[in-house]
């Protein structure tokens, strides 16, 4: 046999043998460990920070729940769009964090935007709950999202999520640093692997694939998921020796995550006063596999918590917790607030905003 | 540094090459074996690299004494030579710290090597001199042994049997940290200098070659506990190494790898609660907790046992079969020749047979049987409930002696539908009872085992969720070893064309990179 049709032939046993190995993976998966098909679509702005995909639409399928999710072409998951022009007489509230305030594995009307605006509507407050959550997103992207997208439309109150990966993720993302206690821009980009994404995205064979392949979905978040601890561990080694490590639900914090933090709020909560606007703090409780739940926030400065005081659902996490079958978190998927746990944080966040008083203020 | 880590993974990256290349002659290829043997060793803990060095080197001269042979100034010189590299090394990575641990201790263990070879060599009677030098081998190893795995059970026991009377004797327990397969080395070593002794094997002349083997590092955490006589011949040649035994050798590996990742280290996140609190659990729930620690103890064990044979064949090595599919035994005799094959043989040949063995009246056989068990119990753990699990699998042992079982199963083995269904039913008479046993191995204290067993002979709510669970890892692994099992599955797989082999490497492959268990555990048997 000629050396050349040798070499076809090796190839093109290799290809099939490639093939065959990824439909069995994916047979094997479907059959064995099915995925959570949960898709992202984020894309970069111009401002340096990921957004969401303007005018996407796109579904996940857990073994929970298969949600469907509809980006208006402000880039914010709501089947309205809004002016930048605030209406008379109309309170806005924005809400700025990651895929809990987007309402990952939550139907449009039970994420907490949705319920936040509805109930506020129902107690006879002219509000509009503008919600600028992008999956992935820690406190210095919030506050960047502030700055360059959020200020244009005049909130009245920002509501900034918090939730544990918030320490780590503002190291990782190194937008901000601290400089002897003083916060500084360090960078001025954090789109992580979105060139890629979007260069992808084009095709529409790879969306396909995105949307249904349980292996590719599962190869997605295990190189992710490497490529997050690898990143983070490469910028807390730049930012200094990992001392004093405080152990939180399987986060290891250390001290310097904690002060960045807390300055990275404590300049959200300035910006947001030179403006005209309030800020609250919405604070997603750690799960725990005991269902007792616990806070992150815990862990911030004295004077930060008082000046700063979080939404605290905990007492309502756990007294619900109680019930036989309550579910306050998803167990498979990424495991992120059922129903029942968005409608306690917002209905703890609405009493808040209630007994705070601002939104008589701009009403 | 596990054989699933990432670490190990690297070490080996590093390591295979240089070893390849240093094979072109034996010194060299046994001396990168001794450096990656110790580096691996030392990763743990580098306290212990001296207490190696030290078997490594008392038992060379035992051996050699063991055969009638004296040993001479080089021959001690080398063993001394050897302790105090290792030791310096040792001492040298600790930062030159607690040379009260890492240096006084060798130079001690130096003069007793001195003090053996001169005083012994005074026995002008060659055979009188050989048992001297194998009972100080055996004395020298098991007081070792007895002192990091025993002190303190031994005392604590002493001390709440004498206190029981009103006499407390005021032990009090050392920190003492166990040394990581110090119970496989030591038997290992023990074994050899036996064997040099009752003329079995020629005593190693070549310090390196004798080196090289004790600390082989695919084996010296948790076995197979290898017999010179086999491994011995390996370290003076250079086999090559054929394709297919790499292939073998890494598709050992990844069963291995598979056994105990997935299957292992997932029933132990069904086992471990239940055990922890045994009495929240429904009868449903205690059963299968206990089935889970049955496969786990197998598929840890034996999973850490193909993981190295892997490694060896890789590199050019045979290591022996430590487990031949234990649960298909139909008897405790088939059992213990199909369970941890190294122990039990090692078991039998030295201290079973030096008991007596068969020789002598019923009696006297069922009280070397038992003598044997109990002390295999407690060679895997300073703990009451490893001497009980040892207490029952002898009292099993005795019965079915008693009774003639094996002899009837011989003639059952005809291949008639009635001799089938007898062995289906001996099988099925034996496993619960091998299952009862591992409730003592796995509980913290004979209460907990008690309390297993009690709440499960009471048959309440056994239809649980918790049993889907434990099928889904436990019955996959159980179909594939009826087909190693069965001759005419085993043939219809070896006669299967390429695609039915590359299929399963790749539903090996899956299955570790999907269901790895998300709380890795150390193996159980680093623990003996």
């Amino acid at each position: 046999m000629p050396l050349a049709t040798l070499i076809l032939r090796k190839i093109a046993i290799g290809l099939l043998l490639l093939l065959w190995t990824l439909l069995f993976g994916e047979i094997f998966l479907r059959l064995i460990d099915p995925q959570a098909l949960m898709p992202r679509y984020v894309t970069g702005t111009p401002y340096g920070i990921r957004g969401n995909v303007p005018g996407a639409v796109y579904h996940h399928y857990t073994p929970d729940v298969t949600v469907e999710y509809r980006i208006n072409r402000q880039g914010m998951r709501d089947d309205r769009s809004f002016a930048e022009a605030k209406p008379a007489g109309t309170c806005r509230i924005a809400m700025l964090g990651d895929s809990y305030f987007v309402g990952y594995e939550l139907d449009l009307r039970d994420t907490l935007a949705h319920r936040i605006e509805a109930q506020l509507r129902a107690d006879g407050h002219k509000v509009e709950v503008l919600n600028f959550g992008v999956s992935g997103f820690g406190t210095a992207e919030n506050l960047i999202a502030y700055q360059s997208i959020a200020r244009r439309f005049h909130p009245d109150l920002v509501l900034m999520q918090w939730q544990v990966t918030d320490y780590d993720d503002n190291v990782r993302s190194a937008l901000y640093r601290l400089d002897h206690g003083r916060l500084e821009r360090a960078n001025a980009a954090f789109l992580p692997g979105v060139a890629t994404q979007d260069w992808l995205m084009r095709s529409a064979l790879y969306r396909l694939v995105a949307d249904h392949s349980h292996l590719y979905n599962f190869a997605r978040e295990q190189v992710g998921w490497r490529s997050k601890q690898l990143l983070g561990f490469l910028r807390k080694r730049a930012t200094g020796p990992a001392e004093n490590e405080v152990d939180q639900d399987t986060y290891a914090i250390n001290q310097a995550e904690v002060d960045l933090a807390a300055a990275l709020l404590r300049e959200a909560q300035s910006e947001l006063r030179r403006d005209g606007a309030e800020m609250l703090v919405v604070d997603i409780p750690n799960r725990t596999p005991d269902r007792v739940f616990s806070s992150s926030y815990d862990l911030m400065p004295a004077a930060l918590k008082q000046t700063l005081p979080p939404v605290d659902a905990l007492p309502a996490f756990r007294d619900a917790a109680r019930a036989p079958g309550a579910r306050l978190f998803f167990p498979h998927g990424a495991r992120h607030l059922t129903p029942l746990g968005a409608g306690l944080l917002a209905d703890e966040t609405v009493r808040r905003i209630e007994a705070s008083g601002d939104l008589g203020r701009c009403g | 540094m596990l054989f699933f880590t990432w670490p190990f993974a690297a070490f080996f990256a590093i390591f295979y090459p240089i070893y390849l290349i240093s094979r072109r002659r034996v010194v060299s290829r046994n001396l990168v074996l001794i450096v990656a043997s110790y580096f691996f060793y030392g990763w743990w803990n580098i306290h212990f690299l001296a207490l190696l060095a030290f078997t490594t080197g008392l038992d060379y001269l035992t051996a050699l004494g063991a055969a009638g042979r004296r040993p001479h100034r080089g021959q001690l010189a080398k063993s001394c030579g050897f302790l105090a590299l290792v030791s310096a090394i040792g001492f040298a990575l600790n930062h030159g710290r607690e040379a009260e641990l890492l240096l006084l201790p060798p130079l001690a263990a130096c003069l007793l090597y001195t003090a053996a070879v001169m005083l012994l060599g005074l026995i002008t009677d060659d055979a009188r001199r050989a048992r001297s030098w194998m009972q100080l081998s055996i004395v020298v190893n098991l007081a070792v042994l007895a002192f990091f795995k025993y002190f303190n059970f031994f005392g604590t026991s002493l001390d709440q049997a004498f206190s029981s009377i009103g006499l407390p004797l005021g032990f009090v327990a050392l920190h003492i940290i166990l040394p990581l397969g110090i119970s496989f080395h030591t038997f290992q070593s023990i074994g050899r200098t036996i064997d040099t002794y009752r003329g079995k094997l020629e005593p190693s002349t070549g310090f390196i070659e004798f080196a090289a083997f004790l600390s082989y590092f695919p084996q010296i955490l948790a076995g197979p506990i290898e017999r010179a006589g086999h491994m011995l011949p390996q370290f003076r040649s250079i086999a090559p190494i054929y394709r297919s035994e790499v292939k073998a050798g890494a598709m050992l590996f990844l069963w291995g790898l598979n056994k105990k990742i997935v299957v292992a280290d997932n029933l132990a996140a069904i086992a471990n609660p239940i055990f922890a609190h045994p009495g929240r659990a429904t009868s449903g729930e205690l059963a299968v907790a206990l089935l889970s620690f049955t496969f786990q103890i197998y598929c840890d064990f034996s999973g850490y046992t193909d993981m190295a044979r892997g490694l060896a064949k890789i590199m050019g090595f045979d290591l022996r079969l430590n487990f031949n599919l234990p649960y298909f035994a139909r008897t405790p005799s088939e059992f213990w020749r199909r369970w941890h094959i190294s122990l039990s043989e090692w078991l039998r040949d030295y201290l079973y047979i030096s008991l007596g063995g068969n020789r002598g009246t019923t009696a006297m056989v069922c009280r070397n049987l038992m003598l044997t068990m109990l002390l295999g119990g407690l060679w895997h753990g300073a703990a009451w409930t490893f001497v009980m699990w040892g207490f029952l699998h002898g009292a099993i042992q005795i019965v079915y002696r008693l009774l003639g079982i094996d002899e009837r199963l011989k003639r059952a083995d005809d291949g008639s539908l009635a001799g089938t269904a007898t062995n289906l039913l001996a099988w099925a008479l034996f496993m619960p009872l091998v299952c009862i046993t591992w409730a003592y191995f796995r509980a913290d204290s004979m209460a907990q085992a008690d309390q297993m067993l009690l709440g499960i002979a009471r048959f309440h709510a056994m239809t649980t969720g918790a049993w889907s669970s434990w099928a889904f890892y436990a019955l996959p692994l159980f179909l594939i070893e009826c087909g190693f099992r069965f001759a005419p599955l085993r043939d219809a797989y070896l006669r299967a064309p390429f695609i039915v082999h590359y299929t399963a490497v790749i539903a090996l492959l899956y299955s570790v990179i999907v269901l790895t268990s998300a709380t890795g555990q150390a193996f159980i048997y680093f623990n003996f």
